[in-house]
């Protein structure tokens, strides 16, 4: 194959071609196993939704990212804990890892996602 | 080999890998979760306009509208979620139609331009660029500003250079689709490299090809009547979006008026490094092959511009690099309307045969 006058051999032109949707599969594929190689929140909605029963609400500290808003179809919520006065109704709190934020004492940690950056609490008094 | 058979197993080689590519792609999507930031976003507008019911202002959160793009991406999306059902397939299938269609849009061009055993490389080469590839398989405004840019520079060349005036409406559609799907910006990256490839040949008679009315009154249909409803409906949409969006964002380092996120701020002549993440190994293929073209034969580089074709590509694939190059705040899918110009340069072989003969 001739492009703007330099040959291509076949095995040269099917790796150019095949190169983004490789490194593609392979993001898919070592996702959770290298660190979070793409960002989204599906993973910890799920764990979440797995473990409510008993219709406690899941807030997320300080910011929403949008695919959190996204798979709990609007539910989720950001949330300030200052005055917030949640302790006694018991809530799920999704806290970012690496912003130096702290759960409450009253939380427990209960699933820490292979994507995303928010670990999942479970708080009650 | 004989050349007959040559190009047939050419031929056979480059379905089978744009077969593998594009499956590749359609098989994933649902692979992948939404991702942060723009995908989510813009999917979790698309799953608000479905379930508010309001089609016409997009809204970032419950009551709060979007300013931050024009509606195209939504519309889809959320019609696909209608249709299918909210999830990451259905969100993400209108995207890959809309790169399916800006993929037949460089067949045309090529069936036109290029030898027939080779009309389909420059899809192929189009097809497995990183950032066609992304564009093609996510919730964003990419795919929808491809289609419109490649619809109006296929629909102008094909007007003004072959003759046939339902391209010309064609380019007209894709001005108004581009509105759409990215607003002005979308204009920008259409009318800029027409207007270098005029300046160059000096051929502004060649406009007068063009259906003005006709043409002019389908691009005012397709995009006018939802800026107007938008900004009636959403007092203070037309100023940020046209104003902010499309001025302050380019003209001041870290304008900080950006309501949807944080400004980028990369250095200068960033862009054109973007365009190598963009293209990678292809992108790389053209320097090599402009340095071998240039040593293999005598005025090879300069062979290459004089082809009007070649100089339309050129003008097509540079100008979003040049239009970028003095602004900080950038994103490297912002070259993503050249890449078309990109695939249908390497598919051409004349260049050699030229300053050979």
């Amino acid at each position: 194959m001739i492009m703007l006058g330099l040959r291509i051999r076949p095995w040269l032109l099917a790796l150019l071609v095949l190169l983004a949707p490789a490194l593609s599969l392979a993001q898919l594929s070592l996702a959770g196993t290298l660190g979070p190689l793409y960002l989204s929140e599906k993973e910890l909605v799920r764990a979440y939704q797995q473990r409510e029963t008993a219709g406690r609400a899941l807030y997320y500290l300080d910011y929403l990212p949008a695919s959190a808003a996204f798979y709990t179809g609007g539910a989720a919520e950001a949330i300030s804990l200052a005055g917030s006065g949640l302790q006694a109704q018991g809530y799920w709190l999704a806290v970012h890892r690496t912003k130096g934020n702290r759960a409450p004492g009253h939380c427990s940690l209960v699933y820490q996602p292979g994507t995303g950056l928010f670990d999942l609490y479970l708080c009650h008094e | 080999m004989p050349a007959t058979s040559e190009s047939r197993a050419g031929s056979r080689l480059a379905w089978g890998l744009l077969a593998a590519v594009l499956t590749a792609r359609l098989l994933t999507m649902a692979a992948y979760p939404i991702t942060d930031t723009t995908e989510a976003r813009y999917a979790e507008i698309s799953r608000l306009m479905l379930t508010s019911g309001d089609w016409l202002v997009p809204q970032v959160a419950p009551g709060v509208p979007f300013w931050g793009k024009p509606p195209l991406f939504a519309w889809l999306t959320a019609g696909a979620f209608r249709v299918l059902g909210i999830g990451e397939f259905a969100a993400r299938l209108p995207h890959f139609a809309l790169a399916m269609a800006s993929l037949w849009l460089v067949t045309v061009a090529a069936a036109r331009e290029t030898a027939p055993h080779k009309r389909l490389l420059p899809a192929l080469v189009l097809a497995s660029t990183p950032l066609f590839y992304v564009s093609a398989g996510t919730v964003m405004t990419e795919a929808g500003l491809l289609f419109s840019t490649t619809l109006a520079m296929t629909g102008f060349w094909l007007c003004v250079r072959h003759g046939q005036r339902s391209w010309g409406l064609a380019f007209f559609a894709g001005l108004g689709l581009g509105m759409l799907a990215k607003g002005p910006i979308a204009l920008v990256m259409s009318l800029l490299p027409i207007a270098m490839w005029l300046l160059i040949n000096k051929e502004w008679s060649r406009l007068r090809l063009l259906p003005w009315t006709g043409g002019l009154l389908l691009a005012l249909l397709i995009c006018l009547p939802w800026y107007l409803a938008a900004e009636y409906h959403s007092p203070g949409f037309l100023a940020y979006f046209l104003v902010g969006e499309h001025l302050l964002r380019f003209i001041q380092p870290g304008w900080e008026g950006d309501l949807y996120g944080n400004a980028h701020t990369e250095p200068l002549g960033m862009i054109w490094w973007f365009w190598f993440q963009a293209t990678a190994a292809w992108g790389l293929l053209l320097a090599v092959a402009l340095i071998v073209l240039g040593r293999r034969t005598r005025g090879g580089r300069r062979r290459l511009a004089r082809n009007d074709w070649r100089r339309y590509l050129l003008c097509w694939m540079v100008a979003p690099l040049l239009f970028f190059t003095f602004s900080s705040n950038i994103l490297w899918t912002y070259v993503i309307t050249g890449l078309p110009a990109l695939a249908l340069l390497l598919a051409d072989d004349g260049v050699l045969r030229e300053a050979r003969a």
